[in-house]
């Protein structure tokens, strides 16, 4: 069963001359982990905005074709719905902790979709122990480094036990270390939760490895579709 | 700006109390004109603050609580066309008119300015000791996104403040520095895009389609009971206070106002009560 499809996916952002994203033909299926790889401005974080939500309800634009994520068609479901099923990640840490302290920034999802007191305690307790950063719980989100800011949200971001995880360019603000031990953790919880993964990375050695897939965008349209040693072969064929 | 985490007393106690007890103070300073009452509110909330281990905290509004003081003993005393007793006779200011500042004008601008010293102080208090996410979890069964919308509007604050460090030092270490102007526009730019970034970040964590959370009952800690308790305690001191009329202080046409028995006997209540819940220090650890 695919968790995202796409078909015909065109998406224009308000005033924006050209498409963001052309006519694109997509199926990722449960369990994959799914890279996304192209330059910058090449359509990678529209496609997971779309994958979100975000696209088109957030930012609004001209949108064509169809999307299904989890089931749910994007005509009708926006963000705050496809959040049951889908756990975004952005680049920036900073942005992305809305609360004081770290134990009420891993509830905050939960409690949004109504949870009880003793359903949000054991889950938030269950991703801190997966994650690492049980001893983080007690900490205010003002005092986290930057790898640890990164952890939380991603522990926000799978406190529901999403089906889709998707990651835009999470290693960008971290060092070598904290971004590669980001990587492992999201190749374990692949394994073990057998969540889906999209993630954007453009430090593609990283992340190669870990891949079941990679996509490369140009321009908007899906240049590379292939495992990562396939697509290897086609970035030296077609970038000399 | 922020929520320490402390041990103390007041850090223990649940947010809603907490804040009650902050109101109150706030309330008592409202309440009152007389100096030597609201001296003892800003001496009992510094003692307070240094007991909940954020004196520092409180210590620091008051340089901001200065200048704000000195504004309003200057501009009451430029504006204000009452007392009796003129201290100097500047003429005519054009705009202004006759600027003959009086001393009962000066008097009332210090004890609005101490006013607004106290709350200041109290704010500063209740930012660095009530947990504010207990808060938005209690004020979200009421109405949920306008207590997000404050949290996150005060959240705001630290994310520009850090933005502002960078930006500036970036700034300076080019060769001819930079004005204020130029960060401050910086900054400004910057934060339409942060606020765009966590309002997305909001969607996606489910924010639009939030339901009443559940309520959850938890029995009253001995913290509870006690700054309850001192919240109703200093309320009602000031409430009877000011109805029997026991500190009065005139301002116009001339200064009246009594220092004698019964208004340093409020003023001790107030303190004590204020001061009590941190007599009980066990289960103070978070």
């Amino acid at each position: 069963m695919s968790v995202l499809e796409l078909d015909g996916v065109t998406y224009s952002y308000p005033g924006a001359p050209a498409p963001a994203l052309d006519a694109v033909n997509l199926s990722v299926g449960e369990g994959e982990l799914v890279v996304l790889a192209g330059l910058s401005a090449s359509g990678k974080s529209t496609l997971l905005g779309v994958a979100s939500g975000v696209v088109p309800h957030f930012h609004g634009g001209t949108f064509a074709g169809r999307a299904e994520v989890c089931g749910l068609d994007l005509r009708d479901a926006g963000p705050a719905r496809l959040s049951e099923h889908v756990g975004t990640l952005f680049q920036d840490p900073e942005t992305q902790v809305v609360m004081t302290g770290v134990w009420a920034e891993l509830a905050f999802p939960l409690e949004n979709r109504g949870y009880s007191a003793v359903a949000v305690a054991r889950a938030v307790e269950e991703v801190a122990l997966a994650l690492g950063i049980e001893t983080l719980l007690e900490r205010e989100t003002a005092t986290l480094s930057g790898g640890e800011c990164q952890r939380v949200a991603l522990g926000a971001a799978l406190a529901g036990r999403p089906s889709l995880l998707v990651l835009d360019e999470p290693t960008s603000q971290l060092d070598p270390v904290a971004g590669d031990e980001l990587l492992s953790l999201l190749r374990r919880l692949n394994e073990e939760w057998g969540t889906t993964i999209l993630i954007a990375e453009h430090r593609l050695e990283r992340c190669l490895a870990a891949a079941d897939r990679v996509i490369a965008l140009d321009g908007g349209r899906v240049v590379c579709d292939a495992p990562p040693s396939a697509f290897l072969d086609w970035a030296h064929d077609s970038s000399p | 700006m922020s929520y320490l985490r402390r041990a103390s007393p007041l850090h223990a106690a649940r947010a809603s109390l907490a804040a009650g007890y902050c109101a109150a103070l706030i309330l008592a300073a409202l309440l009152t004109h007389n100096p030597l009452i609201l001296a003892s509110l800003w001496f009992a909330c510094a003692l307070v603050a240094a007991a909940a281990g954020v004196g520092r905290r409180v210590a620091r509004s008051l340089r901001l609580s200065f200048p704000i003081v000195v504004l309003v003993v200057v501009v009451n005393a430029l504006i204000s066309r009452e007392g009796l007793t003129v201290l100097a006779r500047f003429g005519d200011w054009g705009p202004l008119g006759q600027v003959d500042p009086t001393l009962e004008a000066v008097a009332y601008g210090a004890v609005i300015g101490l006013q607004l010293a106290v709350v200041i102080a109290v704010c500063a208090l209740a930012s660095a000791a009530v947990d504010p996410d207990e808060v938005l979890r209690g004020v979200r069964r009421v109405s949920f996104h306008s207590a997000l919308t404050a949290t996150l509007a005060t959240r705001m604050v630290p994310l520009l403040v850090a933005d502002a460090q960078r930006i500036g030092e970036a700034q300076r270490a080019r060769v001819r520095g930079a004005s204020r102007a130029v960060v401050m526009r910086a900054i400004t730019t910057n934060a339409l895009d942060r606020a765009v970034d966590v309002a997305a970040t909001l969607e996606v964590r489910g924010f639009a389609t939030a339901r009443r959370p559940a309520r959850a009952s938890r029995p009253l800690s001995r913290h509870d009971l006690a700054f309850g308790c001192a919240a109703i305690l200093v309320a009602g001191l000031a409430c009877a206070g000011a109805l029997a009329g026991l500190a009065p202080a005139r301002f116009y046409p001339t200064l009246s106002v009594r220092f004698g028995l019964t208004q340093a006997a409020l003023a001790a209540a107030l303190v004590v009560a204020a001061l009590v819940p941190f007599t009980q220090r066990r289960g103070i650890e978070r």
